[in-house]
């Protein structure tokens, strides 16, 4: 049992240089974290924010500028780092002309496994992921849905510690995020370690035990969702029956009244706010 | 090392089924053996002369087709792995850069002995042929037959169990060919640039030699010249160590030790390459 | 660590490679070419790889029905190109000259169209000039091997009638390998016709020196009889 945090990050510093003028852009700033074993950490930041660059520097794919990272102890790059990790990416980069075993076992291989360990991991692998009913079909047929649930499959193929969740449920139906939300629970169940990204802010909220907010490459906020949510100087008025003009007149009363924003949308979700209030 | 095996032997399976799933190995390898179903349209004047010709053709299509696998399909794979991000998945694996270059490599080889192996027995195949159209021709040809000893030697020259040698040397060119296009591929962000470049190399690299002993012996060559070519040579295979299986081609049966040349040079120039490819491999990021 | 792996592999590799090229230099048979040859092959070589070998013999198969249709001049290009596109091929500068030397200039000797003599004469002369150059081409190509040395004994004799340069190159070719115990005989036929008895006298009796084959030896002997009966001069004593 290996006792270190699952990732320890410190003071990372990433650049990437814009190909047409050779200008350094910092993608990442004095991004410093710590996750503990058997969390669901959610990295929530607009677009360009620097969350998919994170994933890329611990998995070793992209070189920090500073700093460091540490998984399970291992120093990010390194094939025993990457011993530690799962990853399911944003959009399905599999070899599309295999088919779903096939992939599970072509990544399997990839870890390692030998075909007895295969063969034993694929149908624990085909049940979590409830893939069995398709699991011999071509991948280019298959749907978002069906590839994202091969994308978890070869994730967790072998049995990783910590998994890195790329915007998991965008682009699914219902029924599909419901499903995903399932297994990233019945994953943190089995004593692993989750840290995703994503646009759902409703499924992170019930989801995630912790959070943090990116935005232009620095991180803004950390902390439990809820103690996050109750240090929010802010309150939700429900309010029925009005018409606009007494609508507004109750904007203006608030304003007297000293607030220094007044947001008069239907109510999509405290963990919303929080997020607008932090980005905007 | 167990585990080594395994991820090496996943990955090599993956490009041969990559290969053998998709198009590129089709499109190279149909045309080759309808070249070669052309070769009974082709006729000659003498015994001898369609003995060569036949040699020549069956060679030529496997070592011109060979060529394009070898470079294309490496390209196609590693690009289409950066193109496609499933190099993403890939490299999220525990599985160290020089495996993947490796297998690739490995991968290549099989799908290159697989496709040499296919034309070699159509080639075959087509000897059988022309022995039979000798044999009925000469039994036929009431004024000039052919005694059995001249019969005989015909035959020899069909089946000379050196043009296996020939094949093992178009072979390990071939997998120099692989081992140079990885090495482009590890820095290029299209296959097109990749195929371009190793096809250059290939070109290039059979100037080598005589540019180097051009260098070497001439005199009044600038000292900026000899080290540009010296600089040049360094780099740049020397395809002449092939040049034994031309030699197969025109009669010569050589002993097996004449493959020591283009295996041993082959196998240091994949150690290098792959050395330099690696390093290149690990410096690159990707976004 | 991995660094230090990478940069000994690749120092090895490439030291191995250096020293297999350092023994890979001057193959004996091009270095009688010149440099602008020598690039020209390689280039060749490269542009076409495999295919080069058959290029050469579509081009000889355009040779062959030249040769058919009696187009002299369509057959020179051919064989031109054939060589040019394969110059390790014996074949092509053997046959090639014998169709230029041979076919193509009594083809102009027996041409029915020309009626001035003197011009089929011309023409006749220029076909066995272009086999020589081809032939002389073909053996810096080919400086150890007896065959071509031999053809070009056989068009210096048979075609220009110098039976001089034809002793020079059957003295060549019959020192290389392979070259069968007829061909030092040819040299010995050549000087004969050359006029040069003395020269004979003295060939044929160093060749019965080195000729340990019984059936050679005899038909050297039988040659120094006859060149004893017809010259009345001793064969064991040279001319002075």
């Amino acid at each position: 049992m290996n006792l270190s945090p699952p990732l320890e990050i410190q003071n990372l510093q990433a650049r990437y240089s814009l190909s047409w003028n050779r200008k350094s852009v910092v993608a990442l700033d004095c991004f410093n974290l710590e996750l503990k074993a058997g969390e669901i950490f959610a990295l929530l930041g607009p677009n360009g924010s620097g969350k998919t660059t994170l994933f890329k520097l611990i998995l070793g794919f992209l070189k920090p500028k500073q700093g460091s990272i540490f998984i399970h102890g291992e120093r990010a790059g390194t094939r025993g780092a990457r011993s530690y990790l799962g990853y399911l990416p944003e959009n399905p980069y599999f070899p599309k002309y295999l088919t779903g075993r096939e992939i599970l076992e072509t990544y399997g291989g990839l870890s390692g496994l030998s075909p007895h360990q295969l063969r034993d991991r694929i149908e624990i692998i085909l049940e979590l992921t409830q893939m069995s009913s398709f699991a011999e079909k071509a991948l280019h047929t298959y749907s978002k849905g069906m590839i994202q649930r091969v994308s978890l499959g070869q994730a967790l193929i072998h049995d990783p510690q910590l998994l890195l969740f790329d915007e998991p449920m965008t682009g699914l139906d219902p029924q599909g995020v419901d499903g995903m939300r399932e297994a990233m629970t019945k994953i943190r169940s089995l004593g692993k370690t989750i840290l995703f990204t994503s646009h759902l802010l409703e499924q992170v909220e019930t989801l995630a035990d912790r959070v943090a907010i990116l935005y232009q490459g620095k991180k803004l906020v950390e902390g439990a969702i809820e103690t996050l949510l109750k240090e929010q100087k802010s309150a939700t008025i429900q309010v029925t029956g009005l018409s606009s003009e007494q609508l507004a007149g109750v904007k203006a009363a608030l304003t007297d009244f000293g607030a220094t924003s007044v947001e008069m949308t239907p109510s999509s979700g405290s963990l919303e706010k929080l997020f607008r209030s932090y980005t905007k | 090392m167990r585990a080594l095996g395994f991820r090496v032997a996943t990955l090599t399976g993956l490009i041969v089924r990559e290969l053998l799933r998709q198009n590129v190995l089709y499109l190279i390898l149909i045309p080759a053996v309808l070249t070669l179903l052309t070769l009974p349209l082709f006729t000659a004047l003498t015994f001898e002369e369609q003995i060569k010709f036949t040699r020549d053709f069956c060679y030529g299509t496997m070592s011109i087709f060979g060529v394009f696998l070898a470079i294309i399909a490496t390209a196609q794979s590693i690009s289409n792995d950066l193109e496609q991000k499933t190099i993403f998945t890939i490299l999220a694996k525990p599985i160290d850069r020089w495996e993947y270059l490796f297998s690739k490599g490995l991968g290549m080889s099989w799908i290159l002995f697989l496709a040499l192996l296919i034309l070699g027995v159509l080639s075959a195949g087509l000897f059988a042929l022309q022995e039979k159209g000798l044999i009925e021709a000469a039994v036929g040809n009431a004024t000039h037959p052919l005694s059995a000893q001249e019969l005989q030697g015909l035959r020899d020259q069909i089946w000379n169990p050196a043009l296996l040698m020939a094949l093992l040397i178009l072979y390990f060119k071939l997998i120099l060919m692989v081992g140079f296009t990885i090495l482009f591929s590890t820095v290029a962000s299209s296959s097109l640039f990749t195929i371009f470049t190793s096809l250059m190399i290939y070109v290039i690299g059979h100037l080598q030699s005589t540019a180097r002993e051009w260098m070497m012996s001439s005199e009044g060559i600038s000292v900026g010249m000899k080290w540009g070519v010296g600089f040049m040579t360094v780099i740049l295979p020397d395809m002449s160590f092939y040049e034994g299986a031309d030699r197969i081609l025109m009669g010569a049966s050589p002993g097996l030790s004449s493959l020591i040349p283009s295996f041993g040079y082959t196998f240091f120039n994949l150690f290098w390459i792959l050395g330099l490819s690696t390093w290149l491999f690990e410096s690159r990021d990707f976004r | 660590m991995k660094r230090v792996l990478l940069i000994l592999m690749i120092v090895w590799g490439g030291g191995g490679k250096l020293f297999y090229e350092g023994m890979n230099l001057s193959p004996e048979n091009k270095t009688s070419l010149s440099w602008g040859n020598r690039f020209e092959q390689q280039l060749i070589c490269g542009v076409l790889g495999g295919w080069r070998p058959v290029v050469a013999d579509l081009a000889w198969l355009r040779v062959t029905t030249s040769w058919e249709s009696r187009q002299w001049s369509r057959l020179h290009e051919n064989i031109r190109m054939a060589v040019r596109m394969q110059p390790e091929s014996l074949l092509f500068w053997d046959i090639g000259a014998w169709h230029l030397a041979w076919n193509a200039s009594l083809g102009e000797r027996n041409n029915r169209l020309e009626s001035q003599m003197e011009k089929r004469h011309e023409r006749e002369l220029y076909w066995i000039e272009q086999g020589r150059s081809l032939l002389e081409e073909g053996v810096r190509y080919h400086p150890n091997h007896f065959k071509i040395w031999l053809q070009l004994g056989l068009l210096h004799q048979e075609r220009r009638h110098d039976f001089g340069a034809a002793y020079d190159c059957f003295l060549r070719a019959s020192h290389l390998e392979g070259a069968p115990g007829y061909v030092a005989r040819l040299a010995g036929y050549a000087l004969e016709k050359q006029g040069d008895r003395a020269r004979a006298l003295e060939y044929w009796n160093d060749l019965l020196e080195r000729s340990s084959n019984p059936a050679d030896r005899t038909l050297i002997e039988k040659r120094l009889l006859k060149l004893e009966k017809d010259s009345m001069i001793s064969p064991l004593k040279p001319l002075p």
